[in-house]
């Protein structure tokens, strides 16, 4: 069918044909006499597309709605009889129209088509009344039923009571303009059905409607119907209300305003005709004399609630200013527009009356079925508003008789709550809920959700403000539970945005989380809870400024701390500028969450071997507070005990290396790992010494890297505990097996800067001499032993590695402390001097004493010329006279020139002791004279002639200038000198030639120059390249005295960085840093120093180099002897230009001694091996460090 | 109705400056479109406010021209008017009333709130035949030479907006909903039958 093309164009063309079609099938079908059956079916067709067309009414196209309804109107008109008042269009004369249809018509029955008419007049009306109509449709509908009315006046009542119902309630959708437009409309047609003379009998309606409409009283007049026409009109109740119109106009003429006095007549007109009476006009005299003005004022109040917020377009096109209030007029008109809501609804008197009415016609309906015409005036009679019949009869049976007393208050005039609305079946008319809406897709739905979750976020200020702030977070709480992920981390960002002021919202979230979870307890899962706090913990962790203990509230706060953020918490105290705060959080849990104080003390406990310092050392603080505690400590200790045993392990176990590789990894131990193994284990020792008896147990067992890390890291510790600790001589007293460098280690620690006390020293030495016979355990308490035992242990001592001697003498001679040298030293300088000297040589090689007679020489703030004086002076005493008498007394010379005077007293009185029967001491004595010529020639004088002779035969340089020297005495002098001293000074002059001779002879009566020959080859066998010596010699006196100087400077460099590094740097260690510098300097100096220095040595050494080379060369070699293994390698390359001189004389001189200081150390070490030392299995990095510390 | 193009008919008073500004504008888009008046005389600004030509709707533009050219030229060379006249008569002979045509349009579009008070009284006044529905709509001009230009193209975009709607009749609605906010001005609008 066309009806339903899917082209509206099409079906608007099919109304608008209907239109015409309907009334040419009727005459077609009334004009028949006989009705066959194709009449018949065309007729059921046409029938069944009016219905259609009606129903179309509800169509979705404004477009078909209006050509509906104006199908309708046309069908209204076609389906009614033509009146005698009725307006014909001069076209439609020839129309057919109900009047036509005959009474007998065998097919079509008028009654059936009449009712018809009025069930479309219904429909029309109902249609119209829609809150939702289209202002078109309302315009259209407007004008179809002004047609009606006009050309069949029987619907002129429900046609103004139509309009007065729309006036009154204009639909709410329609826009400012387009009421404008539907008031111009509604004006228009009632103006025209006005000018209709059945429209006489409404005119009081009409008349306020168009006034209400702002139409001035003039044009109102103007389309009065004809009076005349009226005249002959037969019914005369009109007339009164006639006269007072006529009256009017000459009084309204220049009043335009809605002054509605002269016009509205109070009616008597409906109390006449009761029958005509609409429910309106009832309700409204019912509500009349009940407008008081209280009642009116209540009504005011009352409906004020029901005021929409903003005021609807249709108001404010409406509104004008009520002048006349107050007035009966105005009274009047209230009453009536209340009566038409009233109606509308369902309520008031006349509605009741008008349903009583109309039961009662139906009765009579049912009585003569066929009485038209009775028919014909109920239906001008009947109210029948169709806009609200169902409604009317369901409310009015409910509420019965006490409903019209009862529900007086006034339906408010909202358009959204009109009852009207609810059981209207027009609804889908327009509005078909199920086309509106149309499900979203998720990700529409998603992003809605957002959005909202969103606003209310960003209401926080406006909320704030309106004091609902605690309501907010509750709803967001809540809603944010049941979220998905997307969205909470909207509202987790939201809150991290600005933590400080959100943080209610936080907690109120996570508390919501918790409870959540306990709701569902014990099935639930933590996993949103979870989420929850580690989104909020990570995110404050990534905030820069953490002042202000968010991270720590939100910790304490938390009603539960899981594993995971557990783990945000021990990132958080990994970050090293927040350890502290972190850490404190974790103590806090610690003191305040007992239930699972160990799992946080765990986590701590692992933070304190962490590889950053920073975060380890504030753990280790923590912890070592925490260790006070009681109910903590055994944990602690376990913990930190479990750690130091893993060192036994030959390699680290996977723990050091984290939980995900959990095999033995193969990896050797390095420094790192033994230390993390260490850390707490070392916080915890002073506090609890006793701990160390572990590290010793476990020392024994571990590997050599681990002893030598264990060694290096103990002595903070271990000076901490102090060596007056228990368990510290405990541990030196039983020394286990395999700890004793851990025991030297710790005793080295102790003694470092303060003298040892008495008890430390009984137990060292029972250790020495009872079990471990290893004269190493005693440096550390040299200082406290006795004056004989250290003599006694001299000798063992100074043949251990040099740098190891020069701390005995550091110790000894007191120089390693300062000023602080509070360590009175069982010996003093002299004495240790001496006692060097009287060792004996079968329990010490030579080397080794004269290495540590060297040592004592390059102190020379110790060794003043006067205590060499007084050394030389006992020395000198003894008898027989020590070894290296005259090697000291030239060392002392060499340093203290001005020693000279007291050297030639000396030499002299040796000369009464019989030098020359000790071969070493009388060669030394010719050195002697040979360097202090010609101071010395006194002294040679004094040399029995034989003895002169072979100072000569050595010499043979001296005679010559010692000739000289006698001669130039005075004759008186001369005589003093013995003829055979002369004798030989003379014979050698005379015999030059028979020198050699001379020379044999004496060799071969005294035993003495063979042997020392012997010496001097040997010496001269050590010295190898000396033939260099000769030409190099000046430079290599300027750098011995260079190093001698740079020596004492680093002596003191020494002491004073022992100052600053008292508490880390050990003594070995701060030699080795230490020596470089001053090497570098003593090359530097030996620029500078020849030319002060050097004149007054150089003369004497000029002539005597030959036989100086072997003395020379073992100075040089106990000198340079410590450092050229470090100096060599390090320095030579580095060296400036200016060192070029030297360089061609120091390699040989460094090279060819080097060997000497390595070969005791080498028998040393033979010597130790029976006891295990570990530093014979090392590899070794820096080998002079290591060994220092072994031994 | 995007198939056949809109019957469009442009109304003012006099039938001289809204209505056939639009109508030139309207007709150079292509729209079928008619102008009329529906006062009863023509009237044309004169020297004073008082004083207007009047002229009857018999009275074609080319006479009105030779009249006010002889009348005085140049105050209607100041104010435009021979100019308006000459493009007029471009356009069709002379101005036409409303009232007196039958012919059927779609959409009529008035300048003024009289003149569409007048259009509605006289489409309603007619007798009914087809019940074709034309819409009218009114879109407040002023009478003078910009806002007649301002206007004609405010009704010729509107127009163009109609002729492009799928389907007139159920669209207009909220295109002119849409519209009034766009300009800013209120329009009136009904719907008549034929």
């Amino acid at each position: 069918m066309l009806l339903r093309d899917e082209n509206v164009n099409v079906v608007k063309k099919a109304i608008l044909a209907m239109t015409q079609l309907y009334k040419v099938a009727l005459q077609w079908m009334v004009k028949s006499r006989v009705i066959n059956e194709m009449q018949e079916a065309c007729w059921e067709m046409v029938s069944a597309m009016a219905s259609e067309i009606i129903q179309l009414l509800d169509s979705d196209n404004d477009g078909i709605r209006t050509h509906a309804i104006k199908f309708v109107e046309g069908l209204i008109i076609t389906l009614s009889p033509r009146m005698p008042d009725s307006e014909v269009p001069k076209r439609h004369k020839t129309d057919i129209s109900l009047d036509r249809v005959p009474n007998d018509h065998p097919y079509i029955k008028y009654n059936v088509l009449w009712e018809e008419g009025k069930a479309a007049l219904e429909q029309l009306l109902k249609f119209m009344g829609h809150p939702a109509i289209s202002s078109i449709n309302l315009t259209a509908a407007l004008g179809s039923l002004a047609t009606i009315a006009r050309q069949r006046p029987m619907f002129m009542s429900e046609v103004i009571q139509a309009y007065e119902t729309l006036h009154a309630n204009l639909p709410p959708t329609l826009a400012k303009s387009q009421v404008s437009s539907v008031r111009k409309n509604l004006k228009l047609h009632l103006l025209s059905v006005l000018k209709h003379p059945a429209s006489l009998e409404f005119q009081a309606q009409i008349t306020t409607l168009l006034m209400d409409l702002g139409t001035q009283q003039a044009e109102i007049t103007r389309n009065m119907p004809n009076l005349k026409e009226l005249r002959k009109r037969p019914r005369d109740e009109s007339d009164p209300a006639m006269k007072k119109i006529k009256i009017e106009p000459a009084l309204g003429d220049d009043d335009e305003d809605k002054d509605l006095e002269p016009v509205v007549v109070p009616a008597p007109k409906p109390s006449i005709q009761v029958s005509t009476q609409s429910d309106i006009d009832i309700t409204a005299e019912f509500l009349q004399p009940l407008l008081t003005s209280d009642n009116v004022a209540n009504l005011v109040l009352i409906s004020m609630v029901y005021l929409p917020e903003n005021m609807p377009a249709s108001f404010q096109a409406t509104y004008t200013p009520v002048e006349s209030a107050g007035t009966d007029v105005q009274i009047k008109h209230l009453a009536r527009l209340m009566a038409s809501q009233m109606t509308a609804a369902g309520l008031g008197p006349g509605v009741e009356q008008i349903k009583q009415a109309k039961e009662a016609l139906k009765e009579e309906k049912a009585l003569k079925p066929e009485s038209v015409l009775i028919k014909r005036r109920i239906s001008a009679i009947h109210p029948g508003q169709a806009i609200s019949v169902v409604g009317a009869q369901t409310t009015a049976g409910t509420a019965d008789t006490g409903a019209s007393q009862t529900k007086r208050r006034p339906e408010p005039i909202i358009p959204s709550t009109q009852p009207r609305l609810a059981g209207a079946s027009g609804r889908k008319k327009i509005f078909r809920l199920s086309d509106a809406i149309k499900p979203l897709a998720d990700a529409q739905k998603d992003k809605l959700k957002v959005a909202a979750v969103k606003r209310i976020l960003r209401s926080e200020k406006a909320v704030a403000c309106s004091g609902a702030a605690q309501a907010r977070v509750k709803i967001l709480s809540s809603l944010v539970t049941q979220f998905e992920v997307p969205l909470k981390n909207e509202v987790l960002a939201f809150i991290l945005d600005d933590v400080r002021n959100r943080l209610d919202l936080a907690f109120a979230w996570l508390y919501q989380e918790y409870n959540a979870y306990l709701s569902q307890y014990p099935s639930g899962s933590l996993n949103n809870y979870d989420e929850c706090l580690i989104g909020l913990l990570s995110g404050l962790q990534e905030k820069p400024d953490q002042k202000d203990g968010i991270f720590t509230k939100m910790v304490l706060e938390a009603p539960l701390i899981t594993e995971s953020a557990l783990e945000v918490i021990r990132k958080y105290c990994e970050d090293e500028s927040r350890s502290y705060l972190g850490m404190s959080t974790l103590r806090d849990l610690i003191f305040k969450r007992p239930a699972r104080q160990f799992e946080y003390l765990h986590v701590l406990l692992d933070l304190s071997s962490h590889e950053k310092d920073k975060v380890r050392q504030q753990a280790l603080l923590f912890i070592k507070r925490m260790y006070e505690k009681d109910h903590l400590r055994e944990y602690v200790e376990k913990f930190a005990l479990n750690y130091l045993q893993l060192l036994v392990h030959p390699n680290p176990p996977s723990v050091l290396f984290g939980a995900d590789k959990d095999t033995e990894v193969a990896a050797p131990w390095t420094e790192e790992t033994i230390k993390h193994c260490l850390y707490l284990y070392l916080a915890l020792l002073p506090q609890n010494h006793k701990l160390i008896h572990e590290l010793a147990s476990v020392y024994t067992e571990a590997i050599a890297d681990i002893k030598r890390t264990v060694l290096r890291v103990i002595e903070q510790p271990i000076r901490g505990m102090g060596m007056n600790s228990q368990e510290l001589l405990k541990l030196v007293k039983n020394c286990p097996k395999g700890a004793e460098t851990l025991v030297t280690r710790c005793l080295h620690s102790l003694t470092d800067k303060v003298p040892p006390s008495p008890e430390l020293v009984k137990r060292v030495r029972d250790l020495y001499n009872k079990r471990l016979p290893d004269v190493r355990f005693l440096i550390p308490v040299l200082n406290g032993l006795e004056k004989k035992e250290v003599i006694q242990a001299l000798p063992k001592l100074i043949k251990l590695n040099p740098i190891v001697v020069k701390e005995v003498f550091n110790r000894l001679l007191g120089t390693q402390h300062g000023e602080g040298n509070s360590a009175v030293s069982p010996l003093n300088p002299g004495e240790l001097l001496i006692a060097l000297h009287n060792i004996d040589s079968t329990k010490c090689d030579m080397k080794s004493i004269i290495k540590a007679t060297n040592l004592c020489f390059a102190e020379r703030n110790v060794y003043t010329s006067e205590v060499l004086a007084v050394v030389m002076q006992q020395l000198m005493e003894q008898s027989p006279l020590p070894m290296l008498l005259m090697r000291t007394v030239i060392q002392s010379l060499t340093m203290y020139p001005r020693l000279g005077g007291f050297v030639m007293n000396i030499l002299s009185r040796l000369i009464l002791k019989q030098v020359w029967k000790y071969p070493k001491v009388w060669e030394g004595f010719i050195k002697c004279c040979q360097r202090t010529k010609p101071q010395s020639f006194q002294v040679i004088l004094q040399l029995p002639p034989q003895q002169l002779s072979a100072v000569f035969e050595k010499c043979p340089e001296l005679r010559e200038p010692l000739l000289a020297h006698v001669r130039s005495f005075t004759p008186h002098q001369q005589a003093h000198v013995p003829n055979s001293t002369m004798a030989i000074l003379e014979a050698s002059n005379k015999q030059e030639a028979e020198g050699k001779e001379l020379q044999a002879t004496e060799e071969a009566r005294g035993p003495v120059p063979p042997k020392n020959k012997g010496i001097k080859r040997e010496r001269e066998e050590e010295a190898e390249p000396q033939p260099l010596l000769p030409r190099v010699s000046q430079d290599m006196i300027a750098l011995r005295l260079a190093q001698e100087k740079a020596l004492k400077r680093q002596l003191e460099e020494e002491q004073k960085l022992k100052l600053k590094q008292q508490n880390q740097q050990q003594p070995p260690r701060a030699t080795a840093p230490a020596a470089p510098p001053p090497a570098e300097e003593s090359v530097e100096l030996h620029e500078d120093v020849p030319e002060v220095e050097n004149p007054t040595i150089f003369i004497s050494m000029q002539e005597e180099e030959e036989s100086l080379g072997g003395e020379n060369s073992l100075l040089d070699s106990s000198l340079e002897g410590p450092w050229p293994n470090k100096e060599v390698p390090n320095k030579e390359g580095g060296t400036s230009s200016s060192s070029d001189e030297g360089s061609s004389g120091k390699p040989t001189a460094a090279n060819q001694p080097s060997p000497s200081p390595e070969e005791p150390e080498k028998e040393t070490q033979a010597a130790e091996a029976k006891s295990p030392s570990p530093a014979e299995e090392e590899p070794k990095p820096s080998p002079e460090k290591e060994k220092a510390m072994e031994s | 109705m995007p198939s056949s193009p809109l019957r469009v008919a442009v109304v003012c008073s006099s039938n001289q400056n809204r209505s056939m500004e639009a109508h030139n504008i309207l007709s150079k888009r292509g729209f079928s479109v008619r102008s009329f008046g529906t006062g009863t005389h023509v009237k044309l600004p004169g020297p004073a406010p008082d004083k207007p030509n009047v002229y009857d709707f018999k009275t074609t533009y080319d006479q009105m021209y030779s009249d006010l050219l002889r009348k005085d030229k140049e105050l209607y060379t100041q104010n435009g008017i021979l100019h308006m006249l000459d493009r007029n008569k471009r356009i069709k002979p002379r101005p036409e009333r409303f009232q007196n045509c039958k012919d059927v349009f779609d959409l009529i579009l008035t300048c003024e709130e009289r003149v569409y008070d007048q259009v509605i009284e006289d489409l309603n006044s007619r007798e009914q035949e087809t019940c074709q529905p034309v819409h009218v709509i009114n879109v407040d001009i002023q009478d003078n030479h910009e806002e007649a230009t301002l206007g004609a193209f405010l009704i010729c975009e509107l127009c163009q907006c109609i002729q492009h709607t799928e389907d007139m009749e159920n669209e207009i609605d909220e295109l002119l909903q849409e519209f009034e906010e766009k300009s800013g001005r209120t329009f009136l609008h009904t719907v008549c039958f034929y």
